[in-house]
C-alpha cells in the first residue's frame, strides 16, 4: 500500500504547514502484496489477523470447537422451540429468567439438558450434573418480587440431595453450594 | 367387553394398611393418556404426570396397586363425575358397571410404575427461604366404587396433608413432589407380588 508521507515544517502550525514532498513509501501491511523478504509472519485471512505458526487457525473455529459451544447448541435449539410457548409472559422478565438459567447451565457441567413447558405454565429443565439428576423449575408468577420463582431438586440415584424453592439467587445459590462429589 | 369383577370392592373387603404389610415387592401403576411419555433423554415428561394444573391432581395422586389389578387394566376409564370414582365405604355393595354405557376401554393408554418402597414414608425436605419443611410421601389405600385397588400418593408436611397448606407453600411442595415422581418412575414393569389376601379380606 502506498501512503503519502507528510512532513511538517518545525515551528509552523498545521494550518500553515505545507507539504514539502510527498514521498511515497511502501508499507508492509497485511493488505499489501509485499515481497517475500518483507513478508509479515501475520497474514490477514477471513477478516482476522493470524500468525502462520499459531495452532489457533481461526478464532471463530476455536469457539465452535470448544466444549462449551457444543453444550450451547442443543440448549439454543430447545429454547427457540419453547420460547414461543411463553409469549404470554412479559418478554423482559422471561429473557431475564432465561439468561440467568443459561448462564448457570453453561457455567456448570450440565449434560443431557431437556426443556419442557409444564401443564401449569412453568419451564422445567431436566439435566444431568456430575451424574446426578437435576430438575429446575421456573414458575412465572407476578405475585413474586422477581416475577418468577425457582424450584430445584437434585437426586443421586433416587437419593435426594437437595430440594429448594425461592428466588433465583437463593435457589441457585443453594444449588451451587452442593458438594460436587459424593 | 365385561368389566372385571376382580377390580371391584367386595362387602367382605377392608382397606389395606400399608404400614402393616410387607411392602418390598409392592408396585403401583399410573395410567397416562399417551404412550409416548418419555422425553428425548428417556425421562418421564412432566405433562404426563398431570394433565391439568399441578395442584389439581398431585395433592392426591391416583395410582393402582398391581396384583389383582393388571397392567392392561389401565385402559378402563369412566367419566369424572361417575359414581365409580367416588370413595368406597367399607362393607358397601357395588354393582359392576356396564360397558360401554358406564365404563369405556381406551386401548392406547400408556403407563409407568412406582415401587412402593421408593415412596412409602420417604422424606424429602424442602428448603425455603425461612427454613426447611419436612415433607414426607406416603401411600394410602383409597378404594373407589369402581376400583378396589386404587391408591393415592399424599404429601405430608409437619403431620398435615399438604392440601391444607397455604397456596404458595403447597405449590412449592407439589413441584418437588412432581420431580420426586419423575425421578422414581419406571417404564418397564418391575417384578412384583400381590398384596396378601389377609391384608384386605375380612373373611
Amino acid at each position: 500500500m502506498v501512503v503519502p508521507a507528510h512532513s511538517y515544517l518545525a515551528g509552523q502550525s498545521t494550518e500553515a504547514s505545507t507539504y514539502q514532498t510527498r514521498i511515497p513509501r511502501e508499507l508492509n501491511t497485511p493488505y499489501s502484496k509485499s515481497s517475500s523478504k518483507n513478508k509479515s509472519p501475520y497474514h490477514f485471512e477471513q477478516g482476522f489477523y493470524q500468525w502462520e505458526k499459531t495452532p489457533i487457525t481461526h478464532p471463530v473455529e476455536e469457539v465452535i470447537k470448544s466444549e462449551r459451544f457444543d453444550r450451547t447448541v442443543p440448549i439454543r435449539k430447545q429454547l427457540s422451540t419453547i420460547w414461543p410457548l411463553f409469549v404470554h409472559i412479559d418478554a423482559n422478565l422471561f429473557q431475564d429468567a432465561i439468561t440467568r438459567l443459561v448462564i448457570l447451565l453453561l457455567n456448570e457441567p450440565f449434560e443431557r439438558v431437556v426443556l419442557e413447558k409444564t401443564p401449569d405454565e412453568s419451564l422445567l429443565v431436566k439435566a444431568s450434573w456430575h451424574d446426578r439428576n437435576v430438575y429446575i423449575d421456573l414458575d412465572f408468577d407476578t405475585d413474586e418480587p422477581e416475577g418468577y420463582e425457582v424450584v430445584i431438586s437434585v437426586y443421586d440415584q433416587k437419593r435426594l440431595l437437595l430440594n429448594v424453592a425461592g428466588s433465583s439467587d437463593f435457589a441457585f445459590g443453594e444449588f451451587l453450594a452442593l458438594p460436587k462429589w459424593a | 367387553m365385561v368389566y372385571p369383577i376382580r377390580l371391584l370392592p367386595q362387602t367382605f373387603y377392608s382397606c389395606i394398611d400399608f404400614s402393616a404389610v410387607a411392602r418390598k415387592d409392592l408396585v403401583l401403576i399410573r395410567h397416562t393418556e399417551s404412550q409416548t411419555i418419555r422425553d428425548q433423554q428417556g425421562q418421564l415428561k412432566a405433562e404426563e404426570i398431570t394433565f391439568k394444573g399441578i395442584t389439581d391432581q398431585l395433592h392426591d395422586y391416583s395410582t393402582n396397586l398391581l396384583g389383582q389389578f393388571a397392567s392392561a387394566d389401565v385402559g378402563w376409564k369412566w367419566p369424572r363425575d361417575s359414581h365409580l370414582g367416588e370413595a368406597w365405604v367399607a362393607g358397601e355393595s357395588v354393582v359392576a358397571p356396564v360397558y360401554p354405557e358406564e365404563v369405556q376401554w381406551v386401548a392406547d393408554r400408556g403407563c409407568f410404575y412406582l415401587s412402593v418402597p421408593d415412596l412409602f414414608q420417604i422424606p424429602f425436605p424442602v428448603r425455603l427461604a425461612n427454613g426447611e419443611e419436612p415433607v414426607i410421601c406416603t401411600v394410602l389405600h383409597t378404594p373407589t366404587r369402581g376400583n378396589f385397588w386404587h391408591c393415592s400418593l399424599r404429601w405430608i408436611c409437619q403431620g398435615e396433608d399438604v392440601t391444607g397448606w397455604e397456596p404458595k407453600k403447597r405449590k412449592q411442595i407439589l413441584k418437588t413432589a412432581r420431580n420426586f415422581i419423575i425421578e422414581n418412575a419406571q417404564f418397564v414393569q418391575p417384578p412384583y407380588e400381590a398384596v396378601p389376601e389377609l391384608a384386605y379380606r375380612t373373611i
